[in-house]
């Protein structure tokens, strides 16, 4: 298991760091998208479409959505919906955390599930093109994925190392307290790194502020997949990469962080 | 440092004040309603004073966070409630009687504005005339035809007898994003109109002085350069000035008005000037010479040591003293209040939709900021602020956003509707929905604040 998972890594990651580095923006965003529409599909099946043409019909909305999104991406009206998105993974991380987010056992389509899980897809790609649109974008988009990764590698290496105390016992039994601080240490030391190697426009102690916050909202997206998956009573999203399950499982993290990174970028960001 | 506890304590007194009304509102209707009030608290978390009355069900309290506070109700979806409670509890109350609780609180803000404005309109302000000294050639208002003199009477119908009261119409006007009619009287006392378009001013946010971008500026009293007063031992005395003194030319130059006549000053310390000045009717000709003073931000000035002839005369043209009858003033001040919240709504309205700019918004910095100078401003001046803030609780409360006073009275909507409360789980995500937006609106809010007080 570790052995695949390791493997895949190892092929997938020069991808992505080319796909950053060396594709133009437009490019870069349907790169993304079609990474995003493969999250689309599996979550369509988690929201309880059945049939393959309704689920095929819904990734095709999403990617007109996502159509019609690019042109506005680097409008102060994007700005607002990501700040909103960010305040919203914020509250849900909270929420989630306090155990008043609960599974409860559900069959059947769930509409709005699956409205509110594209939306958040939409808005995760939308703070990603426009991240990669700023100057000095595909370093920042770079130091992101990367900051997510070691924030996954320090919770899982933590959690074996040190985890006794659940984090959301309900939704995700394998998360613990300790898990969580190694991420946020984690994230502490990369965004130091970062600060100081000036990677990103930030001074050190608002890339320290940041990237913590990142972190801890990253842990939220994967606590709400985990939600989605345990109360379908499913194991992986998917089956798509040999190792880390579908996409989504890949991908959950990314999801909540990303508007709340960007918005941290705008907010705290110099000259930006 | 003085400044800042200054702003500090007017913050917290407008909303200690402003959020004492609003609870008292949702406290004093329930009671009135019956239903059983536990706990009066202004402020949230931690209780730093508590106290009872006799026979009283309620506790009052005074908690650690002076950014808001809560009435708590018996409420059997809060935990449990003793039999005997329960004819008093909230949700078993009637849905009107539960409206009337919730609406209370915005409203009894709305009501404590009208009760503002009334005060201060009653009070009266001394406030300068809205006259127009100097039409810039080329701006707006010159091209609206505007002409230096005129008193500016009223803007799109409104009475404008003060200058503040103008800047206020204007500032109406342009939230509305209408043209702007103004009406003046010029010397003669004839009337005129004047049309300004609707994009005259632009985004009042965006400029500090919403006349001068039009072209406008005041007129300011031409105090004459009469020597009122000279200080011993400085250079006007030793120049040999006297009080009576009317300067006529320095350096050849002839002296327009003793604002003139002190710039001159200031900026030739160290060097002789030559004046030719009138003293009871005879033309002498005189040189001082000024000290050079460094003033406390650095600059380096000249000095005489003389000051001008009071002239209260001259500034009874610019002043009016402003007040109304109690009678008169009461629909007046509900009218004020009206616009004000009809001008919030219009301003958060523009905002939403993308044509204000965001520097609209103020946070409790800026609260702070314009508190802390309206305590040293004065009585009339804090009222009116009071009230501009009160109406911008009471209009942001009733938005309906859950969290908010008006988010349940949009789920009172939906039971009226439909005949059934919202379901708990349902409820529980709009909750969030609500928190995200607030959180948001916080971020940017505070966002706006440090930028201004940075820029």
């Amino acid at each position: 298991m570790l052995a695949s998972r390791l493997l895949t890594a190892l092929v997938l990651v020069p991808l992505v760091f080319l796909a950053v580095l060396k594709l133009p923006e437009p490019g870069f965003a349907f790169l993304l998208g079609a990474v995003v529409l493969g999250g689309a599909w599996e979550l369509t099946r988690l929201a309880g479409l059945t049939s393959p043409s309704q689920s095929a019909l819904a990734v095709a909305l999403t990617a007109g959505v996502l159509g019609a999104l690019y042109p506005l991406r680097q409008t102060s009206l994007a700005e607002m919906a990501l700040l909103l998105l960010a305040a919203w993974w914020t509250v849900n991380l909270v929420a989630m955390l306090s155990g008043r987010v609960q599974p409860r056992s559900r069959s059947g389509l769930l509409l709005p599930r699956l409205l509110l899980g594209l939306l958040f897809l939409a808005g995760a790609w939308l703070a990603l093109v426009r991240l990669r649109g700023l100057p000095g974008g595909a370093g920042l988009v770079l130091s992101f994925l990367v900051l997510i990764w070691v924030a996954d590698s320090a919770a899982y290496f933590a959690g074996r190392r040190f985890g006794r105390r659940k984090l959301a016992p309900a939704i995700s039994p394998g998360k613990t307290v300790e898990g969580a601080m190694g991420a946020l240490t984690g994230a502490a030391l990369f965004a130091l790194l970062c600060g100081y190697a000036g990677w990103v426009p930030l001074s050190w102690p608002a890339a320290v502020g940041l990237y913590v916050a990142t972190a801890a909202v990253s842990i939220g997206g994967d606590l709400w997949e985990s939600l989605l998956k345990r109360e379908r009573g499913v194991k992986d999203s998917g089956h798509l990469l040999p190792g880390h399950g579908g996409v989504l499982d890949r991908i959950d993290s990314q999801i909540a962080a990303a508007p709340l990174f960007l918005t941290g970028i705008w907010l705290l960001g110099r000259g930006g | 440092m003085e400044a800042v506890g200054l702003k500090i304590f007017g913050f917290l007194l407008a909303l200690g004040i402003l959020v004492t009304v609003h609870e008292f509102g949702h406290f004093w209707v329930a009671r009135r309603l019956g239903v059983k009030v536990l706990r009066f608290s202004i402020g949230f978390g931690r209780p730093l004073l508590r106290w009872r009355r006799r026979r009283d069900p309620t506790e009052y309290v005074v908690a650690a966070i002076p950014l808001g506070g809560y009435v708590k109700m018996v409420d059997e979806r809060e935990g449990e409630v003793a039999e005997a409670d329960l004819p008093g509890a909230f949700n078993r109350k009637p849905l009107w009687v539960r409206t009337a609780v919730v609406l209370a609180g915005p409203l009894f803000n709305l009501l404590f504005a009208v009760v503002l404005f009334w005060s201060v309109m009653v009070l009266g302000e001394n406030g300068l005339r809205p006259l127009v000294g100097e039409v810039v050639p080329g701006s707006a208002a010159a091209r609206a035809g505007f002409q230096p003199g005129e008193e500016i009477v009223s803007v799109n119908g409104e009475a404008t007898p003060t200058w503040s009261e103008m800047l206020y119409r204007f500032a109406a006007a342009s939230a509305a994003g209408d043209a702007i009619e103004i009406e003046t009287r010029d010397r003669s006392g004839r009337l005129h109109r004047h049309r300004l378009p609707a994009d005259a001013i632009g985004d009042l946010a965006e400029v500090k002085k919403p006349l001068e971008t039009l072209g406008l500026k005041p007129e300011l009293p031409k105090v004459p350069a009469v020597i009122g007063k000279v200080l011993p031992g400085e250079p006007a005395a030793e120049a040999g000035l006297q009080p009576g003194d009317r300067i006529l030319t320095m350096d050849s130059r002839p002296v327009e008005d003793w604002v003139a006549w002190v710039r001159y000053i200031r900026e030739h310390p160290l060097r002789p000037i030559r004046l030719e000045v009138e003293r009871s009717g005879r033309k002498l000709t005189l040189e001082v010479t000024p000290d050079l003073v460094t003033t406390e931000d650095g600059r380096r000035i000249g000095r005489i040591g003389a000051a001008n002839r009071p002239a209260p005369d001259l500034w009874k043209r610019y002043q009016v003293e402003y007040s109304m009858g109690a009678l008169e003033a009461a629909p007046r001040a509900v009218q004020r209040t009206w616009e004000f919240s009809a001008l919030t709504l219009k301003v958060m309205w523009r905002i939403l939709t993308g044509r204000a700019s965001l520097k609209n918004l103020g946070g409790p910095i800026t609260m702070a900021d314009a508190a802390g100078s309206a305590v040293s401003a004065g009585l009339v001046y804090f009222l009116k602020l009071l009230a501009v803030i009160s109406v911008s609780l009471g209009v942001f409360n009733l938005l309906p956003v859950p969290v908010l006073d008006g988010g349940h009275l949009l789920y009172f909507l939906y039971e009226a509707v439909t005949g059934h409360p919202p379901s708990e789980a349902a409820m529980a995500r709009a909750q969030q929905i609500g928190l995200a937006l607030l959180l948001a609106l916080m971020v940017l809010v505070f966002y706006q604040d440090i930028l201004r007080l940075s820029g």
